[in-house]
């Protein structure tokens, strides 16, 4: 399966601002934020999106899906022991997120 | 006074090093700096600022919310020998340009939410983007040698007198005070402080800076709001604050609320009048539940900027905070009185620090000398002139007394209304009683003039009508001297009255429309704007559309509440409404009438913890009291023959008591039960353990049906059980309570419980021990059915009386005694 995800820079961090601490805590855990980049973060939101949304499983919470990076610095993802492949692309205003589910 | 300056602070900082120093969390800053990561912040600043140009003496100014940062550029100004211009946030473009044009900065640090127009003379930054700024400075001391005369800061008045004045202080002078605030209030590096004033206040900037010197921790908020402060002294464990009292009010108002919400107002009442003669800790044990709001941790609250009215302040003490009260003026860098941590009074704001000389001068203004009392106006010396008197007294313009060193202050020396009489009346003094009428929601008294001399006019918020007005001013009357008595009233024209930053009335500018002749106009009634729903404004500001039509039908989704909006509207429900949600109570697909509903249930789930009120309905009781007399009666005497020693002392209770019984078997409660007198029978509640009715729904049912039982937590928390026992007392009902705990298996007694004394002393009921013997073994622990036969003595002792005067564990020894004595 596959997810894809498109977040606006300026309306997340529209989003950000309004939301506060309790956004950034919501959305990548207390410790998940400390990088308070808008860019960086809204990135991080978009492949977790893209993860839900590959993912397939209803009850899936953001707050389950888990970013790492392997050793050759390539994005992955695990939720609910599934592991994801993700793929990030950025222009001024936008950042696209896909996500692929891959064997476990 | 040593030469001490803030080179020398800055360095001390490493006795600290490792502790935590200052935290915030605005959304863009997570951030935390221990002490040496506060004093390499600073050299860093330092450095940056040198190498920007600035120069001993020159300005920098600092125009944006309390941050770490802020105090970095505050302490890499100061030790480099610069001046800090600290400048409040919330002022206008226009004010702040105004200072700008008096004080000439090299640098204007700002916050994000401060656009001023590009200006050749001074270099723009934003506060947040220090870090960034000084990256690549060294770490080390600059090491300049700084002279203790410098000027450090540049404040300006908040001025409910006159138009601000830039108040130049020196290194030893904001050294000096708060030097003299650490000799007066013991600063434990355990500290943790909610920081709730702005910076640019030197309450708060003198106080902030002590508290650091000694190691203590100052957490910083994005936004300043009650619930936000509450919010953050949970998860902060907030310790202390430096506050006003509007804030002091606020949250008050806000405990007595939830007090009315639970339908806990008389409790909170009756506990409020006990407290008086508990000691501190155990206030906090009664109001257990009200610090539980406030994250449990609420030891002392520093207040200033306004005398607190005395009702407020002793409300608080009898919660068990410590309430603090100094006074002091910018001009006094700024504390100049305060009261100890524990010598203080609630009706002054205390006496003299150690390094403050301070005398009642001409009539009655408060005069002041010492290190820390400022040198004079930034370009104003006729201001200055005015100021001091010969040999370098200060004068305040506040009229006080001293009794006995401790101060007291009667008011402002040019508010004074002096009438034809020559009687001098002090607003603050009608005031302090007009602000206990609850019909008025302000109350501002000004002088008005006429022809022989001045009248006293009250100018009021309201929203009752002229004659509610009317009739609470002649309450007030009623309670003041004829002199000072309220010649006239008039509305003020807006909802609130202008303010200073410190929230205090802006008395100049209600004396100025007093003055003018817009107070002549016939008074309007201005109408409150209609109360938003909050979910819909939330809503409305997720989707950023003020105007959006929201229906309870409505799917997020449609409104354009995809999942990051959501996450947004969930985030600001929960702030506001001090409220928690899960992630996954609502959906894309989720309608706005759902969403609301898991917003109210949020708000009943504490509601849902508290005891069912079923088993006390009339029918219910006519039940179980039916089934008990009769069947549960029968079965008892199939087993057990009781036999009644003592209570004739029982039919002259004229109040409910409280009954408290040996529990060595789980067959006693029912023996008691009914060896006592039918009348005290018939409202007779059993507290039973919480975990015996969640986990047996059989007998709980039995329990609650037959012995009216209602559960009372074996752990902690004990205090909603005990509260809960109050409840039931004041409902008239008699409570059966087994103060061991638990059943003993080796008949012997066990301690009591120290909750039953607590219950005794600020219940003020009779307690009554009723004691049980031969029953041990009829239906052991943990047994379904009766074991043996037993032939069984019951002994009722006399009613105990305990005063809230006595000492709650010294009860529960007294009862213990007086138990086995039985």
């Amino acid at each position: 399966m596959i997810g894809i995800d498109v977040v606006s820079f300026p309306e997340f961090q529209r989003q950000m601002e309004l939301g506060g601490a309790r956004f950034l805590s919501r959305a990548f855990g207390e410790s998940g934020a400390q990088n308070k980049d808008v860019e960086h973060l809204a990135g991080l939101w978009a492949a977790k999106e893209a993860v839900y949304k590959a993912a397939g499983i209803p009850t899936l919470q953001i707050a389950d899906v888990v970013i790492t990076h392997d050793a050759s610095g390539r994005s992955r993802a695990t939720a609910k022991g599934q592991r994801f492949d993700i793929s990030l692309s950025r222009t001024a205003q936008y950042v696209v997120a896909t996500a692929m589910r891959i064997a476990p | 006074m040593s030469e001490r300056t803030f080179a020398d602070y800055v360095k001390e900082l490493d006795e600290f090093a490792e502790d935590l120093a200052l935290t915030s969390r605005s959304f863009l800053k997570i951030g935390r700096l221990t002490h040496r990561e506060l004093q390499s912040r600073s050299y860093q600043t330092a450095h940056f600022l040198k190498a920007q140009g600035v120069e001993r003496g020159d300005r920098i100014m600092v125009v944006a919310p309390n941050s770490p940062e802020w105090v970095q550029v505050l302490l890499g100004t100061l030790i480099i020998g610069a001046v800090l211009v600290p400048v409040d946030a919330a002022s206008s473009a226009e004010t702040t340009l105004r200072f700008v044009r008096e004080t000439t900065p090299k640098i204007v640090f700002v916050g994000r939410n401060l656009h001023l127009e590009a200006d050749p003379l001074f270099t723009t930054r934003f506060l947040d983007e220090i870090e960034e700024l000084v990256v690549d400075c060294p770490r080390t001391d600059p090491a300049i040698v700084l002279q203790k005369e410098w000027t450090a800061l540049i404040v300006f008045t908040s001025g409910t007198t006159a138009d601000p004045k830039g108040v130049v202080l020196s290194h030893e002078n904001v050294l000096a005070n708060i030097a003299g605030i650490l000799a007066r209030i013991e600063v434990g590096e355990d500290w943790r402080l909610l920081s709730v004033l702005p910076l640019s206040h030197m309450y708060e900037l003198s106080g902030s800076l002590a508290v650091l010197s000694r190691g203590a921790s100052i957490f910083y908020m994005p936004r300043v709001t009650p619930q936000a402060i509450v919010q953050c002294m949970v998860d902060y464990q907030i310790n202390v604050i430096l506050a006003i009292p509007q804030l002091l009010v606020l949250m008050l108002e806000r405990i007595q609320q939830v007090a009315e919400e639970q339908g806990r107002t008389r409790l909170l009442e009756r506990a409020l009048r006990t407290a008086d003669h508990l000691p501190f800790a155990l206030r906090r044990v009664l109001f257990h539940s009200v610090h539980s709001q406030l994250g449990g941790s609420l030891r002392i609250v520093v207040t200033g900027g306004a005398p607190i009215p005395i009702d407020v302040a002793t409300t608080w003490e009898r919660m068990g905070v410590r309430m603090v009260q100094g006074y002091g003026l910018t001009e006094t860098s700024p504390i100049l009185t305060c009261n100890g941590l524990n010598q203080r009074r609630l009706d002054s704001p205390g006496w003299a620090l150690d390094n403050v000389q301070l005398r009642i001068g001409d009539g009655g203004e408060i005069q002041v000398k010492g290190p820390s009392v400022f040198s004079g106006y930034l370009h104003n010396d006729a201001a200055t002139r005015d100021a001091f008197i010969e040999d370098g007294w200060f004068r305040t313009g506040d009229v006080g007394q001293l009794e006995g060193g401790w101060l007291h202050i009667r008011g402002r020396l040019k508010f004074v209304i002096v009438r034809s009489s020559g009687l001098k009346v002090f607003p603050e003094d009608v005031e302090i009683v007009a602000d206990a009428e609850p019909s008025l929601r302000g109350i501002c008294i000004v002088g008005a003039r006429n022809e022989k001399g001045e009248s006293v006019l009250a100018v009021v918020v309201a929203d009752g009508s002229d004659q509610i007005v009317t009739d609470a001013v002649a309450r007030i009357n009623s309670q003041l001297e004829p002199f000072q008595h309220i010649d006239a009233w008039r509305r003020w024209p807006e909802s609130d009255f202008p303010r200073t930053r410190l929230l205090k009335v802006d008395r100049r500018q209600v004396q100025d429309w007093v003055n003018s002749a817009q107070a002549l106009a016939p008074a309007k009634s201005d109408v409150a704007e209609a109360g938003e729903d909050p979910l819909v404004h939330i809503i409305r500001l997720s989707i950023d559309d003020p105007g959006a039509v929201i229906n309870d039908a409505d799917r997020l989704a449609d409104l354009g509440l995809d999942s990051l909006r959501r996450l947004t509207a969930l985030s600001l429900l929960e702030e506001q409404l001090g409220i928690s949600i899960p992630d996954d109570a609502v959906s894309a697909e989720s309608t706005v009438g759902e969403l609301r509903r898991v917003v109210n249930e949020g708000r009943a789930v504490e509601e849902a913890l508290r005891p069912p009120r079923w088993p006390y309905w009339r029918w219910v009781r006519f039940l179980g009291d039916g089934l008990r007399e009769v069947v549960v009666r029968a079965i008892i005497r199939v087993w057990v023959k009781v036999h009644v020693e003592g209570g004739e002392e029982l039919a002259s209770l004229t109040s409910p008591a409280i009954f408290i019984f040996n529990h060595s078997d789980d067959f006693d409660g029912p023996v008691v039960y009914h060896a006592l007198p039918r009348r005290i029978r018939r409202r007779l509640a059993v507290a039973t353990a919480d975990d015996v009715l969640r986990d047996h729904k059989m007998l709980a049912l039995l329990i609650r049906v037959c012995f009216a039982g209602f559960s009372f937590a074996r752990s902690e928390p004990y205090l909603p059980s005990l509260e809960y026992v109050g409840e039931m007392i004041d409902q008239g009902w008699n409570v059966l309570i087994s103060p061991e705990g638990k059943i003993g298996t080796t008949g012997k007694l066990q301690p009591f419980k120290s909750g039953i004394g607590l219950l005794a002393v600020s219940l003020g009921v009779p307690v009554i021990p009723v004691k049980t013997l031969g029953l041990t073994g009829t239906v052991p622990l943990h047994a379904k059915w009766p074991k043996k036969r037993s032939r069984v003595t019951v002994r009722i002792g006399e009613p105990s009386y305990f005063g809230p005067q006595m000492n709650y564990e010294d009860v529960t020894d007294a009862l213990h005694r007086a138990f086995e004595d039985l």
